[in-house]
């Protein structure tokens, strides 16, 4: 008759063998592991504590409930910032992948020797970083002898002067034009990579069947390539909720004229970096991370349902 | 009417490609004409001859050569790390599937993908403060190297190309987990390695917010930095401006050409898959 030691069961022992033995498994995930406690983990933790805190980063945090929260969402910055990001998330994302696709289906059926090369050029401006399409872009808007107001000038015989970076309702175009520049070509590779799986054998038993291309492109096209443009689109939309570098840059980090180009990451980034609320900036990220998550629960909930 | 379909849909894209890489070009070409070439109109459509001057004075205003090399040394540094610390810990999850805790670790790198990294900077700015990183860049180089989605690739790609019988056979011969890591995991997985390379050090090449957080000394700045720098400060001087963008860009529009195939794999693989 054996008798068990406290704190050793057969099925412990079982386990502490098996931990031995894989050894190498903990060392070989450890430093991957060790990194993203410490700069990943811990900061997400600690933010949504800090949340719930009033901090200038001298002293300690104190305690201050839900009142962050209250005052962001009495904060009419703050609800113009999600509006600004709503509104330039919606339109670069519907643009983006709405050229992108068309792009897509364009070359993939139409074009045999070329198709090569367009794959390379639509990614150039993905190689330029975000910061600097945003001056690049600036200065083909710029007012006096930019390309777009002189070739306007050019059409209409006269001096065309509009001020696009200084106007209040032009600026979200813009930045939304800039990010349709950036990552139509992203979007453009997925869809052709997409489009190359879909069997020619479909498309033809359509065609004898009398069906239009229009019709082609509703039943066939769309439904086959549905997974795809739901990762694309989850990618877009994580992307523009977090948009930062394109207004930032565009805007001289002001926000532009009536704040019209301050999304919420750069809001942030003024409340933590500029008037040092930790606590307030804090939860503004938590709004942030929340929307994040509620689209990527949604788009998981979708995918789930097409599988 | 099949063909003038097919010339019609070939112009549609050919003109969308023009629109698209109409502001690079003219980035070039604004970078080799005089400043008041540039602000006059109608603007210059032709290459001119100041790219020396226009150089000059982007150099007098930036220190144009010590952030090219920071931008080059943190890329580097970082992509290195991230390469290392990714594929290990993928071979980890890749061959120890009995591991206890191996599909709860499994998991948290696939939560991690989802992370935005903006939902923790705060901390993670204090953090910095703390270690005593502020205006170096250490903060750009090691964070970054636990990229979730480079783990899960990597993992991907070592169980597509690496069958399990290596393991058994290299156990019996007596080889290290390491060993085996470094001897055989390593070289069958290096194209794999070399989109993960091309794709990391992109990122950190296009990098903008985190050095914005840090960094202070013009010395110091990336490229991306130092140029929106140089557009506060001298705005009116669209030539430097633009040489010191179409300088930074060139060297990655060259690499890309030579690695296309790496790059767009790189790319798209994990969206396609998924």
């Amino acid at each position: 008759m054996t008798i068990q030691k406290h704190g050793s069961s057969p099925v412990q022992k079982n386990t502490w063998r098996k931990i031995k033995n894989n050894k190498a498994f903990y060392i070989c995930i450890a430093p991957f592991m060790i990194l993203f406690l410490l700069f990943s983990a811990f900061p997400i933790v600690s933010s949504f504590f800090l949340g719930f805190t009033k901090w200038n980063g001298a002293g300690l945090p104190a305690f201050a409930g839900v009142d962050n929260y209250v005052q962001l969402f009495q904060d009419p910055l703050f609800l113009q910032s999600i509006y600004n990001t709503i509104y330039m998330w919606f339109f670069s994302t519907l643009f983006t992948l709405g050229l992108a696709f068309i792009l897509a289906y364009l070359v993939n059926y139409y074009i045999k020797k070329a198709k090569g090369f367009y794959r390379v050029v639509f990614l150039f401006p993905l190689l330029v970083a975000p910061a600097l399409t945003a001056i690049i872009i600036s200065v083909v808007f710029s007012t006096n002898s930019g390309a777009v107001n002189s070739v306007i000038s050019l059409l209409m015989e006269g001096r065309f002067t509009q001020e696009w970076l200084r106007s209040e309702f032009w600026i979200k175009p813009l930045i939304v034009l800039i990010i349709v520049w950036r990552w139509t070509g992203y979007h453009f590779i997925l869809y052709i990579a997409g489009l190359q799986t879909i069997p020619d054998e479909l498309y033809e038993a359509a065609r004898i069947d009398g069906a239009n291309p229009l019709q082609m492109i509703k039943n066939i096209t769309l439904p086959l390539m549905l997974p795809i443009i739901l990762v694309s689109s989850i990618t877009a939309t994580v992307g523009a909720i977090q948009l930062f570098d394109e207004p930032y840059v565009l805007t001289d980090g002001t926000g532009g004229v009536g704040n019209a180009g301050l999304s919420m990451g750069m809001y942030l980034y003024e409340t933590a970096f500029e008037y040092f609320d930790f606590g307030l900036a804090a939860a503004q990220s938590y709004v942030l991370f929340a929307m994040i998550l509620a689209v990527t629960l949604v788009n998981a909930r979708l995918l789930r349902r097409r599988t | 009417m099949k063909n003038i379909k097919k010339y019609f849909a070939q112009t549609i894209v050919f003109m969308i490609m023009l629109i698209f890489i109409f502001p690079l070009i003219w980035m070039f070409i604004l970078s080799t004409n005089s400043q008041p070439d540039v602000s006059g109109f109608p603007p210059p459509i032709l290459p001119g001859a100041e790219l020396v001057e226009n150089f000059q004075r982007l150099t007098d205003q930036i220190p144009f050569f010590i952030n090219l090399w920071n931008s080059i040394y943190v890329g580097l540094s970082n992509t290195l790390l991230i390469l290392f610390v990714c594929s290990l810990a993928a071979y980890g999850f890749a061959r120890f599937s009995q591991a206890p805790g191996h599909k709860w670790f499994f998991y948290l790198v696939m939560v991690a993908i989802m992370i935005p990294p903006l939902a923790g900077i705060v901390p993670w700015f204090l953090e910095m403060s703390w270690f005593g990183w502020l205006d170096t860049h250490w903060p750009l180089i090691i964070p970054t190297a636990a990229y979730p989605f480079g783990v899960f690739w990597m993992y991907q790609f070592i169980r597509q190309a690496i069958p399990e019988e290596i393991y058994e056979s290299a156990t019996l011969d007596g080889a290290s987990e390491f060993r085996v890591y470094w001897q055989i995991v390593v070289p069958l997985i290096r194209p794999g390695l070399a989109a993960l390379a091309t794709l990391s050090f992109l990122n950190s090449w296009q990098n903008f917010q985190m050095p914005l957080i840090v960094l202070n000394s013009t010395d110091r700045f990336t490229i991306p930095l130092a140029l929106t720098n140089l557009t506060t400060l001298y705005g009116n001087d669209i030539p430097a401006i633009m040489l010191g963008t179409s300088l930074s860009v060139l060297p990655v529009l060259a690499a890309f050409m030579l690695i296309t195939r790496h790059f767009i794999s790189g790319l798209t693989n994990g969206a396609v898959k998924s």
